[in-house]
């Protein structure tokens, strides 16, 4: 009895703790989602109008987020920012999700050499250790917030091949497949209309928790000078101009940073949701 | 042992070909003509073909690999555009700065994040835990290029604490190795944490706490052995990414080594040296992996029959 009510408690603790996480990171994301959205509505000036004499001036009513080195509002740069960094983050998941999910339901559903040859590229492209394989995408597309999208959405995809290759197999010799094999329904009809949607929760998790990494991997790119060019209002750019400043105006720095740790922490209280309510065992010990 | 050394040796054969003919490829999939992109808009047709048989490509692709393949093994990465001196020597001269930053900072990965990772999952206290996760996901969400200026603002400007970059001796080491190893550091946290409550709902975890052991000696003495599996794995998936991490690291930090080599390379698109430079990390990274592959064979032995 006594244990049934502790039991009971802990998953009502659980479940509490599931919707506050749930709730916080689903906030924030709407939040930056409405900003991006309504940027040009919200933002107080144009993100690259030059505000003469207004150079380096720190937060005031004028200038909420201050200014930055050539003069220009800080707080509509870091809003439109918000537009670079989803748009960057959503088409970067896009691509690998689409390129790894059709990799990963080919692979597991066909076998034999296809699935072979599938996982002998994805085994190559682990090879290159995290940003690495960005980086040298980047190096032969040049350099251009285009094509740091096309590069790191090119480096998750292993990751999606790998998790839904693996539902794939799984799922594949359950019956309803069997069944739909056996009344002729064509491979390409079994994997869209019966095993997708059964490797769907995976992907959904991997995806929200990817547009975060997608959106930290960009503005390192662009931090470093490969990504995002001037004036574009882009968050890792703002940053690495804002560091020549940190002694005098470390407000040139701080909010673009802080927009990043904001954003991607909210993506990743999402993400966490996601997977503890899609996946039960995630949810720790209850001793 | 050694039986088992030897099939993961030869199961990195095909990855080191893949590997390097993607990084082969790198210069021919270039859109346009590579060698007008490498010299620029002012070079003359004769400055292009000098070029091109420099780099060997008037010759057919096949033969352009093999050449690439023989020369890499015998340790000539090809000669740099930019500074006419051969590759190789450049990048022996910049990766121990890379190394010494990664080895530092997945040391302190370890530490913190299998120390506070325990603490998690062994405090009963909810604080505590909270806390932890807390850190775990602020150490994830936060880019280490972010994360580097606030240790810059605090510990060298305000405190005058740590230095930036100058000077000899570890002192320099630490807030760029702070900086690169806090979101590895969050992650062995996270899997230490979940590694550890897998272990702790066991029988053999059940039939000490029977026996009258503590939970400090149970967790010592059996779970972390057993739980150490995992961290193992992700804290050799960790190095590469570190090491790959550290370009962006150095740049803040304004250190010597591969980050700003490489970020050079690309702004002069010295293809030479982009490649030789993914080459050299992508096998170090593969290596590494392979220790890795040996050394949790080592800690479970039941990996080597399998």
């Amino acid at each position: 009895m006594r244990r049934s009510t502790r039991a009971s408690s802990t998953a009502s603790r659980l479940v509490r703790g599931w919707r506050l996480t749930a709730s916080v990171g689903g906030t924030i994301v709407v939040g930056c989602v409405l900003v991006a959205l309504f940027a040009p509505l919200i933002a107080p000036h144009d993100p690259i109008e030059i505000f003469s004499g207004q150079l380096r001036k720190p937060p005031s009513l004028r200038f909420l987020m201050g200014t930055d080195e050539v003069g220009r509002d800080i707080l509509s740069r870091v809003m439109y920012g918000a537009r670079v960094s989803l748009r960057v983050g959503l088409i970067s998941v896009g691509i690998a999700a689409a390129c790894g999910s059709a990799l990963g339901l080919v692979a597991g559903y066909v076998g034999g050499w296809t699935d072979a040859l599938v996982m002998r590229l994805v085994d190559i492209m682990l090879a290159f250790p995290g940003i690495l394989l960005a980086i040298a995408i980047v190096a032969v597309l040049g350099p251009g917030i285009d094509n740091v999208m096309i590069a790191v959405g090119i480096e998750a995809i292993p990751v999606y091949v790998r998790t839904v290759r693996a539902s794939t197999l799984s799922v594949k010799h359950n019956e309803f497949v069997l069944a739909a094999h056996a009344i002729g329904t064509p491979a390409g009809g079994i994997i869209w209309r019966h095993i997708l949607p059964n490797v769907a929760a995976p992907i959904i998790v991997l995806a929200t928790l990817g547009v975060g990494i997608a959106i930290l991997t960009s503005a390192g790119l662009s931090f470093i000078g490969l990504g995002a060019q001037p004036p574009t209002p882009e968050w890792g750019s703002m940053l690495a101009t804002g560091r020549t400043y940190v002694r005098d105006a470390p407000w040139i720095a701080a909010f673009p940073g802080l927009a990043i740790v904001i954003v991607v922490l909210g993506l990743n209280l999402l993400g966490d949701a996601l997977r503890e309510a899609l996946d039960p065992r995630m949810r720790g010990f209850e001793g | 042992m050694a039986a088992y050394v030897l099939k993961r040796l030869a199961l990195a054969v095909p990855a080191l070909f893949g590997v390097s003919l993607l990084v082969f490829s790198m210069s021919h999939l270039v859109p346009g003509d590579p060698v007008a992109i490498m010299l620029g808009e002012r070079a003359t047709s004769a400055d292009m073909a000098r070029l091109r048989a420099q780099l060997g490509l008037d010759r057919p692709l096949h033969v352009q690999y093999l050449d690439f393949v023989g020369r890499a093994l015998h340790g000539d990465l090809g000669t740099s555009i930019r500074t006419g001196r051969p590759v190789l020597q450049e990048i022996a001269e910049q990766f121990p700065a890379t190394l010494v930053l990664t080895l530092a900072a997945v040391f302190l990965a370890a530490v913190v994040g299998v120390l506070t990772g325990t603490v998690a999952a062994t405090s009963g206290r909810r604080l505590i835990g909270g806390a932890v996760m807390t850190f775990v996901l602020l150490g994830i969400s936060t880019p280490t290029f972010f994360s580097g200026l606030l240790l810059i603002i605090v510990f060298s400007l305000y405190l005058s604490w740590l230095p930036v970059a100058t000077g000899g001796g570890l002192a320099p080491l630490v807030l760029p190795s702070v900086a690169l190893g806090a979101p590895a550091a969050a992650v062995l946290a996270r899997v230490t944490r979940s590694s550890l409550l897998e272990e702790l709902r066991k029988d053999y975890v059940r039939t000490a706490f029977a026996k009258g052991l503590r939970l400090d000696g149970v967790v010592v003495r059996h779970v972390w052995k057993n739980a150490m599996i995992p961290v193992v794995t992700i804290l050799g998936l960790q190095f590469g990414g570190l090491m790959a991490g550290a370009v962006i690291v150095e740049s803040v930090f304004a250190r010597q080594g591969l980050g700003r080599y490489t970020v050079n390379a690309i702004n002069a698109r010295d293809f030479p040296q982009i490649q030789g430079t993914v080459l050299v990390v992508a096998v170090a990274y593969l290596f590494v992996n392979l220790l890795v592959d040996v050394f949790y064979a080592a800690l479970d032995p039941r990996i080597k029959y399998r």
